[in-house]
């Protein structure tokens, strides 16, 4: 078997016998073993071993089908029983959910074998994979620099061939940053196309799970098998699987904002990659989104206040880190809160807080409330023109490790929420949005974003599909791993 | 820490120092006074980021709380399952006989339940 197998060679060999389930799996599970990316929190060999021998059993009786007997890795924000879920954060290092997440379940009956759980920042709070309890992760392209994040656990591990594929969640670019540093693809689906029972929760309006992949045609694999409507999830949409539609000559806006200030070598390799587009009979048109310098500041605002919300819930008494001898109430809740939250985080529930407080409410949150109406607003009126939107995935390529780390007086988070500038505009409006591989500079990846309405999906991977029949950027593969 | 003074000057003292005092108050997090430093910091420059906002103009806009500008669907009011506490409650760091152990929250004194271990329980319904 080939050192970089996508999900759908690994369905064809499975298919054709040339390869068990099990042979794919133990010869995944060698390359996890042999990785000294740390893009793993957790391994679970024995458990992947049983779930392929069952998968090798199904193909016997009634061949390959869906994703039987295909690896993946889970983002370790998916609860999944028996294995734990941390997070990659201190508050929940022994935790073991009570029960599988959606997309657990569903990839499961699809008969996908889980082989791990993949790092991340803390909470999904981060876009380098840095803030982890476990340690940072390195980007297989070069193991000086991050991965991107905080999906960068399973953008690695994709990466670097240790699985085919991997879950990741994306709140404001957590799939579409990293899928771009390591060469990946990765897509953010429409909010409530996949559901968030299970997720655990950072920014719920904005949070969204979806795959990442080598290839376009593996993401649709994957997407098959964790979308739809869940009960079990309120916000979850109401809508039929995404199709497969034969693709016409199109028209890609080009965000005149987006062009503003950006590195020149990206915006040539993004331009060359919208000349590719024409070549496959599509046409660019310039269009604007007026509102995009708003996006990340209304951003950090909504993602904040759901943050302190949605963390209120670690206090010490249910589940998670537990202070020991607290002398009093008040000194369990504020020492395992403490000691469980790594900085990022406590620095996004600080802010979440101001933000809600009284006084600032109307301020801050309501404002960046009323600049989503208009982000989102946006992407309708262009969307009356364009059929897809094409932007860079991230204003720069990997950066190396502790470039934008904020652990000191002199650090600046914002330098890192920076990082998000392309993704979040497309989150506050629930659009969405593919990263795929369109260049290298320096011997580093460069990704495309492209954007689609909602629920557009079937649009989105249709051309990202046809762009990679035509070009050979996801096919090139890292030297680390 | 006010809209539009971000107090990159202050040094940790006056009434940006009580705003962070609230802030973790209201948070339920402790900060040692190195970590508290560098905190304070990197909230103003983050307040500095998202007052950037105040310049647009968004009057008479509704603010968005869902981006599919979604409604609260209703399931019907039926029990669909059943809470199993001790599953649930074998997550707990500390639980006895069906209780949440925390500190204890009622003076001993003033209850007169000075035999009692110095830990309360917290009872649970069967039903979350």
């Amino acid at each position: 078997m080939e050192d970089f197998p996508t999900v759908d060679a690994i369905r064809r060999t499975l298919a054709d016998k040339a390869a068990s389930a099990v042979e794919i799996t133990k010869a995944h599970l060698s390359r996890i073993a042999a990785s000294d990316l740390n893009s793993f929190v957790t391994v679970c060999e024995d458990d992947a071993l049983v779930a392929a021998r069952h998968a090798d059993s199904q193909i016997a009786r009634h061949g390959q089908s869906q994703l039987v007997g295909v690896p993946i890795a889970h983002k370790d924000v998916f609860c999944t029983t028996g294995v734990k879920t941390t997070c990659a954060s201190r508050m929940l290092e022994d935790f073991v959910a009570p029960y599988d997440a959606t997309v657990v379940t569903r990839l499961a009956d699809a008969g996908a074998v889980v082989v791990g759980k993949t790092n991340m920042d803390e909470f999904a709070m981060g876009s380098s994979s840095e803030n982890s309890h476990f340690g940072p992760v390195s980007n297989p392209w070069d193991t000086a620099c991050v991965p991107g994040g905080s999906s960068g656990g399973s953008a690695a591990a994709v990466a670097a061939g240790l699985v085919p594929a991997a879950t990741g969640t994306d709140t404001g670019g957590s799939i579409r940053q990293p899928a771009a540093f390591c060469g990946i693809s990765g897509l953010k689906p429409t909010y409530g196309r996949v559901s968030r029972h299970g997720m655990v929760a950072f920014a719920s309006s904005l949070d969204q799970g979806g795959p990442m992949a080598r290839t376009a045609t593996d993401l649709r694999l994957l997407l098959r098998h964790m979308e739809g409507h869940d009960p079990l999830d309120s916000t979850s949409a109401d809508i039929g699987p995404t199709g497969s539609k034969p693709l016409d000559s199109l028209a890609i806006g080009i965000p005149r904002e987006y062009w503003r200030g950006l590195d020149d070598r990206i915006a040539a390799v993004i331009d060359g990659a919208g000349a590719a587009l024409e070549g496959l009979g599509h046409r660019r048109i310039d269009v604007s989104l007026p509102h995009t310098a708003y996006a990340t500041p209304a951003y950090y605002v909504i993602a904040s206040a759901e943050a302190s919300t949605n963390l209120a819930r670690y206090d010490g008494v249910r589940y998670g880190h537990r202070a020991s001898a607290p002398a009093d109430l008040d000194d369990l809740y504020f020492r395992s809160r403490s000691e469980g939250f790594g900085a990022e985080v406590k620095r996004r529930i600080l802010v979440g807080t101001y933000a809600l407080s009284v006084g600032y409410y109307d301020a801050y949150y309501r404002k960046a409330q009323r600049l989503r109406r208009l982000i989102r607003q946006d992407f309708l009126d262009v969307f009356g023109d364009a059929d897809l939107i094409l932007t860079p995935a991230t204003p720069t390529t990997a950066f190396r490790k502790g470039a934008h780390r904020a652990d000191d007086e002199s650090g600046d988070p914002t330098a890192m929420y920076q990082q998000d500038v392309y993704t979040v505009p497309a989150s506050l409006a629930g659009v969405p949005a593919v990263s795929i591989p369109c260049g290298f500079i320096d011997g580093l990846p460069v990704g495309m974003q492209l954007v689609a309405p909602h629920f557009a999906e079937d649009r989105l991977l249709a051309v990202a599909e046809a762009f990679q029949r035509e070009t050979d950027w996801h096919l090139r593969t890292p030297g680390g791993t | 820490m006010t809209q539009g003074d971000s107090t990159r000057t202050s040094s940790g003292t006056g009434a940006a120092s009580e705003m962070i005092d609230k802030l973790m108050r209201l948070a339920a997090l402790k900060l040692e006074a190195d970590e508290r430093r560098m905190l304070k910091d990197n909230l103003d420059r983050i307040v500095a980021l998202i007052d950037a906002m105040q310049s647009a103009d968004t009057d008479g806009v509704e603010p968005l709380d869902h981006p599919l500008d979604g409604v609260q669907p209703l399931r019907p009011d039926r029990v669909t399952e059943d809470v199993d506490r001790d599953r649930f409650q074998g997550l707990a760091p500390a639980a006895r006989d069906g209780l949440y152990l925390v500190p204890r929250v009622v003076d001993a004194a003033a209850t007169g339940a000075s035999a009692n271990p110095p830990i309360a329980a917290a009872r649970t319904g069967k039903r979350a």
